[in-house]
């Protein structure tokens, strides 16, 4: 059972698996991602995932954003390269009879450092 | 340099007194053509120097330029009755140490106006639906150089996007635009011709400095949203600016509108896009909705608008004080955010640029950590 029915206090868990379709780019180096989710009044909470790739919520039902940004500099070339991994997911509607499992897929991004 | 010659053709002529008669400008070129207009269709007539219209070049460390300031929002009218919105400008900036030449570098911003608006882009699974096929929907118009732009190394270049004159002689908190170094977006005959958003700029603008607009929406003035907008810089990829957005297979429109004017956007390939920056509407954060893409930007600034804030970009805190040259420059104590959002560098960019440093700025596609709202536009 993901969710409670107290009344005093409705929670869902929100599980938000984040995918990698760039393989050629790699992962961020941290296994631990940190991933953001932001109800509707803009407000955020935020959680890292696991070594599943997956970050938990647990937050009263509503509509919900996640998002998660993360960087890194490769030095190790002559050229050095800055690498975003940036995912957003928006319109998850947690409720106590949905499944509040979803995917995010995180893109995968570089760009030269000119020095 | 540049010479208007109309008005004293006109006042030789005695155009504009009783008597009625119609005039034409008769123009006997070289070649033998004759070229014949009626004055009522010239607005003036300008003599520019042809050592001014820049020289083509090739295209140089595009991927370092950056949006460092979008002023949108406008500032509050001196007698405190309202605001004034028709002065916006956008910055951009080198973020690198070598000069930086784009060809065609063109300005666009993404369906809805604004970020609070109803966004008909979402499908059922929370994702746009541009999203998949990489494309960003330019809404409106946009607007390019006709010519190479060159930003030397850590430098920024200023474009007007609405009031290319001195705006601080009405309003003193709005901006002085009147610079021979600043660009402007002025193109009237492409119907972009409301005067009160585009009056003739200053006289110290050269006007090979006014950029040129392909307009394919509504309206009389490139609606840059002044409460959050979506904004893209980019440069199209073996085709023209003009050329591109003139083509109606580039067409596109938000499902379930209209496909009318008002809602004709262009698509624009995201590998074409430069930059870009993702603004939301403080007091309407509830309703405020991602316009852009991952790929290009995860994050959103928050604007309160109609006070003289502007967008700024963060400083790079570890890759500017990386620079030995910037030993004893930098200046720290950073005060002019607005609320929680400030550069948390700590470092004043304006002050360390003023003091000879060379600034580096944060770019992780993230509007969120890489830019805060600032109390006012660096050009005051």
């Amino acid at each position: 059972m993901a969710c409670s029915f107290d009344e005093s206090m409705e929670l869902c868990e929100l599980k938000v698996q984040l995918t990698y379709q760039q393989a050629s780019f790699g992962e961020p180096e941290n296994a631990r991602v940190r991933v953001e989710l932001k109800d509707q009044n803009a407000q955020i909470f935020v959680d890292s995932t696991d070594i599943s790739r997956t970050a938990r919520f647990i937050v009263p039902p509503g509509i919900y954003e996640a998002s998660t940004s993360a960087a890194y500099i490769d030095s190790t070339e002559t050229t050095w390269w800055r690498y975003n991994f940036n995912g957003i997911r928006s319109q998850i509607i947690v409720s106590p009879d949905s499944l509040n499992q979803v995917e995010m897929h995180v893109k995968v991004t570089r760009k030269r450092i000119v020095r | 340099m540049k010479k208007k010659l109309l008005p004293f053709i006109m006042l030789a002529l005695g155009f504009g007194t009783a008597e009625a008669q119609s005039w034409k400008l008769v123009i006997n070129k070289t070649d033998g053509q004759t070229v014949e207009l009626a004055t009522s269709d010239i607005q003036d007539i300008q003599f520019v120097s042809e050592e001014e219209t820049p020289p083509t070049l090739p295209d140089q460390n595009i991927d370092q330029i950056i949006i460092k300031e979008v002023y949108n929002g406008g500032c509050p009218k001196d007698e405190g009755t309202g605001s004034f919105i028709q002065d916006k400008c956008i910055i951009l900036y080198n973020n690198c140490p070598q000069q930086a030449v784009v060809n065609n570098l063109c300005f666009g911003f993404a369906t809805p106006y604004n970020a609070e608006g109803n966004n008909h882009c979402y499908d059922e699974n929370g994702q746009l639906v541009y999203d998949a096929e990489g494309f960003m929907p330019a809404l409106n118009g946009i607007w390019y150089y006709p010519y190479s732009l060159v930003i030397e190394p850590y430098s920024q270049v200023v474009i007007n996007v609405h009031g290319a004159i001195d705006n601080t002689q009405t309003y003193s908190q709005s901006v002085n635009y009147a610079n021979k170094d600043y660009y402007c977006m002025y193109d009237p005959e492409s119907g972009y011709n409301n005067t009160g958003y585009y009056p003739t700029p200053a006289d110290v603008i050269p006007t090979t400095h006014y950029l040129k607009t392909v307009k394919y929406g509504q309206g009389n003035a490139w609606a840059l949203s002044i409460t959050s907008p979506a904004l893209f810089i980019f440069q199209p990829q073996g085709v023209t600016p003009v050329d591109f957005a003139m083509n109606a297979d580039n067409l596109w429109y938000e499902p379930t509108v209209a496909q009318t004017p008002v809602y004709a956007c262009v698509k624009v390939p995201n590998e074409w896009i430069i930059d870009a920056v993702e603004v939301f509407n403080t007091a309407k954060k509830e309703d405020c909705k991602k316009r852009l893409t991952a790929d290009l930007d995860v994050g959103y600034v928050y604007l309160t608008n109609k006070l003289g804030h502007v967008l700024y970009r963060n400083v790079d805190k570890e890759m500017t004080e990386s620079l030995s040259e910037n030993s004893g420059k930098l200046v720290y104590g950073y005060a002019l955010g607005v609320d929680d959002s400030t550069d948390p560098s700590g470092i004043d960019a304006e002050a360390s640029i003023r003091n000879g440093a060379h600034i580096i700025f944060q770019d992780n596609n993230n509007s969120s950590e890489d830019f805060h709202e600032r109390q006012k536009c660096s050009l005051r």
